[in-house]
């Protein structure tokens, strides 16, 4: 979902290369494109000493920069060009984007309310907007970006999905499931969403509906330690520990550190007598969470 | 006048019959004001406590008060505190008159928790109280004064404590004593409030600070303790962030087990191997963790069987973005965590939880909840970030089927009131066959929630234990009852929900059973007696060995009992 946008837009034109030099541009763009990153800096390096003005070299040679994890100097230059270009909403898109990759949020969100605030109707914008303010747990406002989208496209991809996390957050369940269910009927193929809502299912007892979600998932969708665990336990739940085993098993061969994994096999083993294959699972559970916890700030 | 008084009491009760919680607190005269440090709560200390204590301590048959209070920050640092708990006598007519300079309570310390038992067996009710700073016993001399003997009973710790209850886990006829010890902190060099919540600047800990180990306290008998947290295998763990504690007979072996709820990290449960030696077997239960195997912020403790299968369940509150669970017991000696199939998980998402408890409050016979709620960070309140600084407490109404429903709004205004709330305890303090609850809320008044109605919703009965092998208070008692719905349990117990401690009585809601057609005692010292046919909507005094004296009106235990046992 990481989609930049690259445009030349109408806002832009001014700041559009010079004829002589578009396909040089052009090149560089289309190495970008390619995901050729060192490519397209030989070329955005170039155009950026030729056009140090031209807003769209600037910005090309930032968002490379960017794509090479080379930060610091990509905000220089996607800064540099919003300056050279302050009404192209798809320059703080692409800001917004870059300081989300590199982990600044707080400086993110203000990116990409401009973004939002000078192209209301990109929505990919909005979408991150929303998906930010989330994180941050800034629910109402990031519901409402969410629900704009909605008023202006329904089936937007993941747009469900987000919502179903805002309200699971808020312990409404009947909402959360709605949306889940919405978001897997509209994109079937994409097992985030099929995921949450094969676990919602189980917490609200739902359980056969979940395990055929996530069997479906299985035979669609590559395998995950989520998966095999969410598996695990909806086949604990209808009485298959034999065969929730096997599923916990795979889950933890998948993620030797996903902690859940071995708690689940420890309870199931424990469930079926086999004491010290419990133990082993709950030793390693107990090493994982300690891990985990120390690392955490 | 009568006549406005019944048209009053109609239109306190909701009109569809079910019972309302009203809010006497100011009209009942508990004259009360908590204080708890700064209003932006830099500091740690600011933010957790206080508890409240039920307990008859002038043995008239009515419930006293005890509200636990916090403190001043400058006045902390100068080594003052004009804060002061307070004792509320119960004068039996629905109000309260403030005792505390009389009987000696109002402590000198930033107070945390409290909870009452006769840990001397003289028939007296004493006070334990666990502060920021020495901890505080006060013995009940039986004149309406107690003497602090803390220090001469060796159980004053300077760690910083935050919860306690008595139990008798050797059997032995005398009450010890579990304290939860919760970081080490010291307000002289406590760090400014430079942490990080959702990118909000608050106050720091308890991640990052120390963790200060809990201590386990034996009876010698003679009116002092011996620290044993060593000998009985308590101080193998690792140091945790204690918060909640409620022994509790888990393994029905006839002695009392140990449930502490850690703030962040795993729950204990100290199984009693006997011998005075316990194992910690909280994993291997399933009652460290919740089902995911996530180590939750665990704060307040609430026991009671819900779902009428003899088995003692427990429920822990937590942190906001998180649920409560509650962990049934299978019977197996394991626990499973039924918080979403009882539909209690999602409606406690948003809210921080702190003092709870299983109580009918509707005497149908399933035991309800009750959660006080109210958040650590004023700040929150700044941001919209899904919770708030106080939050309206809840309640839920268990269904029958192992499945409850949220009646909040349903059970009068008083419950929609919004407030930081910490300890909470309940009693039938108007002896009407009810019960009613008491909840202690940072720096303000207490809420003291009158139940309007619930004696009119079912009948009930109520049992005044007083143990002669056994501890007098009877603490760890079960009793088991049948009626033609079926069978109920409870056991006893002195310190438990949060910082707090409840009505000692054990009250029962039959529903439409006007008979009780079993009733079971299992006294702590092992004894058992069984008695048939009591009726219903009746208060008993039962002394270990004797026949239950049944009355309509609550019992004095003043002419009941017999102070040189």
């Amino acid at each position: 979902m990481r989609r930049l946008i690259l445009s030349c837009s109408l806002a832009g034109l001014m700041a559009c290369p010079a004829l002589g030099r578009q396909s040089a541009y052009q090149e560089a763009l289309e190495q970008f494109t390619a995901r050729n990153f060192l490519g397209a800096l030989a070329k955005t390096r170039v155009l950026v000493a030729e056009g140090p003005e031209n807003p769209a070299y600037v910005h090309l040679h930032g968002l490379t920069l960017g794509a090479l994890g080379q930060y610091s100097q990509a905000f220089v230059y996607l800064e540099r060009a919003i300056a050279l270009a302050p009404a192209e909403a798809a320059y703080h898109h692409d800001l917004g984007m870059t300081l989300l990759q590199a982990g600044h949020d707080a400086e993110a969100l203000q990116a990409l309310r401009k973004a939002v605030e000078l192209a209301p109707d990109n929505l990919l914008s909005r979408l991150y907007l929303g998906r930010i303010l989330h994180n941050r747990n800034l629910s109402d406002e990031a519901m409402r970006q969410f629900e704009e989208i909605g008023r202006r496209d329904d089936k937007f991809p993941t747009l469900h999905y987000h919502m179903a996390k805002i309200h699971l957050n808020s312990g409404r369940a009947p909402e959360a499931l709605a949306e889940l269910r919405r978001e897997a009927e509209l994109f079937p193929n994409n097992p985030l969403p099929r995921l949450e809502l094969a676990e919602l299912l189980l917490k609200l007892g739902e359980v056969e509906e979940a395990l055929q979600q996530l069997k479906e998932l299985e035979r669609a969708s590559p395998p995950s330690a989520r998966l095999y665990w969410l598996l695990g336990k909806a086949l604990q739940a209808v009485g298959k520990p034999g065969e929730a085993v096997a599923a916990a098993l795979r889950s933890a061969d998948l993620d030797s550190s996903f902690a859940p994994a071995f708690y689940l096999l420890a309870t199931l083993y424990q469930q079926l007598g086999e004491e010290a294959l419990a133990q082993q699972a709950r030793e390693t559970f107990q090493r994982l969470s300690r891990q985990q916890n120390s690392a955490q700030p | 006048m009568r006549v406005g008084f019944c048209v009053m009491l109609l239109l306190l009760s909701s009109s569809d019959g079910r019972p309302r919680f009203v809010e006497v607190g100011r009209s009942a005269g508990l004259d009360f004001q908590h204080a708890s440090g700064s209003a932006s709560k830099d500091y740690i200390l600011e933010t957790i406590g206080s508890g409240a204590a039920w307990l008859d301590y002038d043995r008239d048959g009515w419930m006293d008060l005890y509200l636990v209070n916090g403190g001043d920050w400058q006045e902390l640092k100068a080594g003052r505190r004009s804060a002061s708990n307070a004792l509320f006598r119960n004068l039996g007519d629905g109000t309260f008159s403030e005792v505390t300079r009389r009987a000696g309570v109002g402590g000198r310390h930033w107070g945390m928790g409290a909870t009452a038992a006769d840990f001397d067996n003289d028939g007296w009710t004493d006070l334990f109280i666990v502060n920021y700073g020495p901890n505080s016993l006060f013995r009940n001399r039986g004149d309406g004064s107690f003497d602090e003997i803390a220090e001469k009973a060796g159980v004053a710790s300077t760690l910083w404590g935050s919860s306690a209850a008595f139990g008798d886990y050797d059997g032995d006829g005398w009450l010890d004593l579990y304290v939860t010890n919760y970081v080490r902190f010291d307000h002289q060099e406590a760090r400014p409030p430079e942490c990080q919540y959702r990118g909000i600047q608050v106050h720091c800990g308890p991640k990052g600070l120390t963790p200060s180990p809990d201590r386990l306290y034996h009876n010698n008998r003679d009116g002092t303790f011996s620290d044993v947290s060593e000998a009985s295998g308590i101080a193998r763990v690792e140091p945790a962030y204690g918060l909640g504690v409620s022994w509790l007979d888990f393994d029905e072996d006839g002695d009392a087990d140990l449930f502490v709820a850690n703030d962040s990290m795993p729950n204990y449960l100290f199984l009693n191997q006997g011998a005075g030696r316990f194992e910690e077997v909280g994993l291997l239960s399933g009652f460290a963790y919740s089902q995911d195997g996530n180590a939750q912020a665990g704060m307040g403790i609430a026991t009671g069987d819900y779902d009428r299968d003899g088995q003692l369940d427990l429920y822990l509150t937590h942190f906001s973005d998180d649920y409560n669970t509650l962990y049934r017991n299978s019977g197996e000696e394991m626990f499973r965590d039924q918080s979403y199939p009882a539909q209690l998980a999602f409606p406690t998402w948003q809210y921080l939880g702190w003092g709870t408890f299983f109580f009918d409050f509707d005497n149908d016979g399933w035991l309800d909840l009750f959660v006080a709620n109210g958040h650590i960070y004023p700040q929150v309140d700044s941001y919209q970030i899904g919770t708030a600084f106080r939050q309206r407490n809840q309640l839920f109404a268990n269904l029958g089927n192992g499945k409850f429903r949220e009646v909040t709004g349903e059970a009068g205004p008083a419950l929609e009131t919004v407030l930081s709330s910490r300890g909470a305890a309940y009693a039938d303090f108007d002896n009407d066959g009810d019960l009613d609850l008491v909840v202690n809320n940072l720096d303000s008044r207490p809420s003291l929630l009158r139940n309007e109605g619930g004696n009119r919703a079912g009948h009930w009965v109520s049992f005044a234990l007083e143990g002669t092998s056994s501890n007098r208070s009877a603490v760890g008692a079960r009793v088991g009852l049948v009626t033609a719905q079926g069978k109920q349990v409870q056991e006893l117990q002195a310190g438990s929900s949060y910082q707090s401690s409840h009505d000692p009585r054990l009250h029962f809601g039959l529903g439409t059973d006007t008979r009780v057609s079993e009733l079971t005692v299992r006294w702590p010292s092992g004894a058992r007696q069984t008695f048939r046919d009591l009726a219903a909507d009746r208060w008993y005094f039962l002394r270990e060995g004797s026949e239950p004296v049944g009355s309509e009106a609550a019992p004095n235990p003043m002419s009941t009992r017999d102070p040189e046992r």
